[in-house]
């Protein structure tokens, strides 16, 4: 076999071992945040992690304040409900495995509540179907991919002295599993 | 023998491969990582469509990425000379930064944990921050106490600095970053 041979066969399985293993380290790895995160949060149930926890996951800010919610849309979908807080709250949906592919900011509350309804395509389908198209819709709909995941609720803590008003809008928080109507 | 050097050139074609994977997640080489600097800004860091190899740093940092709607993160790792960051020496870090809602700087360990001090000050948040009059600010990093925003250090410990951005006109998804509008780190001073 040629020297030249040679050379593209070491290239050729390199880069198909380099690139398979690049893809396949995420599947396999136990470290991402929002597996861990999901392993301490019950289904449907806001979870405030505690500050020291927070300092304790890598690369976290100690300048926010955090709940976690565990999520199956495979029942309904999911409504997440927070007030504002004095600061910036946002509310983040993520997959263990796979990471952040939505959020939504305080931005887009109206009259003071932020109200995000996430459910999978054909859910969503159906309650825009039922909609009153007479009556703006004030929720925010987030379309989901597949059906478990996390939904991650964070304010930031601007002041040591915020941290408690911060904790109490993430404690007032609601993450529940709703019914399809109809 | 010709089948013999088939399977000698796979096997070195997998340990290629498994070795450039292993540098990829060991030590944090990132195709994907823009420098400024001393700052490091990784586009599209918590969004759905971001980069294998930032995915593969994610699940193996266990870290926690800004949302794209959230804002972005800089991170400093090396000084404008290519040296650690040295918890032994003393830096500042000056403002003014680019416009946003909030921002916080926290200093880290190389791994990301919170170096504990007696004065548990982990970083800085903008609504804290000593300005001067004309909105400019100076964080002072060292180990020994500093007159001003202090950001205590630990001696012979190499440190990261993390600064990030709430609601910015820029988000994560932003792959182009303003230099002016970049936080300004420079060493003052090391033990002799």
């Amino acid at each position: 076999m040629s020297v030249l041979l040679h050379g593209f066969v070491i290239l050729v399985f390199a880069g198909l071992v380099h690139i398979g293993s690049v893809f396949l380290i995420p599947d396999i790895a136990r470290q991402d945040i929002f597996f861990k995160l999901a392993q301490e949060a019950p289904d449907g149930a806001v979870t405030l992690i505690a500050p020291e926890r927070i300092r304790q996951l890598p690369f976290a800010d100690p300048f926010t304040a955090i709940a976690v919610c565990r999520y199956d849309l495979s029942s309904g979908p999911l409504r997440v409900r927070t007030s504002l807080s004095q600061t910036f709250l946002t509310v983040v949906f993520a997959e263990d495995r796979r990471g952040i592919f939505s959020s939504v900011s305080d931005r887009a509350a109206t009259s003071g509540v932020l109200d995000v309804v996430l459910a999978l395509q054909p859910q969503l389908d159906r309650i825009a179907a039922l909609d009153d198209k007479s009556e703006a819709v004030e929720e925010i709909r987030i379309a989901a991919a597949r059906p478990r995941g996390i939904a991650i609720i964070k304010v930031i803590v601007d002041r040591p002295s915020g941290r408690e008003a911060a904790e109490a809008v993430l404690r007032g928080a609601v993450c529940q599993q709703e019914d399809l109507p109809g | 023998m010709g089948k013999v050097w088939f399977f000698l050139s796979v096997l070195i074609g997998v340990g290629i491969g498994l070795g450039l994977t292993s540098l990829v997640v060991q030590r944090g080489i990132a195709f994907d990582v823009i420098r400024l600097g001393p700052w490091e800004f990784v586009p599209r860091a918590g969004a759905s469509d971001m980069s294998p190899y930032r995915r593969t740093r994610l699940f193996v940092d266990g870290d926690l990425p800004l949302a794209s709607g959230e804002g972005y993160a800089l991170t400093a790792r090396l000084d404008t000379e290519n040296n650690s960051l040295s918890g032994s020496c003393r830096y500042h870090v000056t403002g003014p930064v680019a416009a946003s809602r909030f921002w916080t700087l926290t200093l880290t360990t190389p791994e990301g944990a919170i170096v504990p001090n007696p004065a548990e000050r982990y970083g800085f948040t903008s609504a804290e921050i000593l300005r001067e009059p004309d909105g400019h600010f100076r964080i002072e990093i060292g180990p020994d106490p500093l007159a001003g925003n202090w950001l205590p250090s630990k001696a012979g410990q190499d440190f990261v600095l993390t600064f990030r951005f709430y609601e910015t006109p820029l988000s994560a998804t932003a792959t182009i970053l303003e230099a002016r509008a970049l936080p300004v780190l420079t060493r003052t001073g090391c033990p002799a």
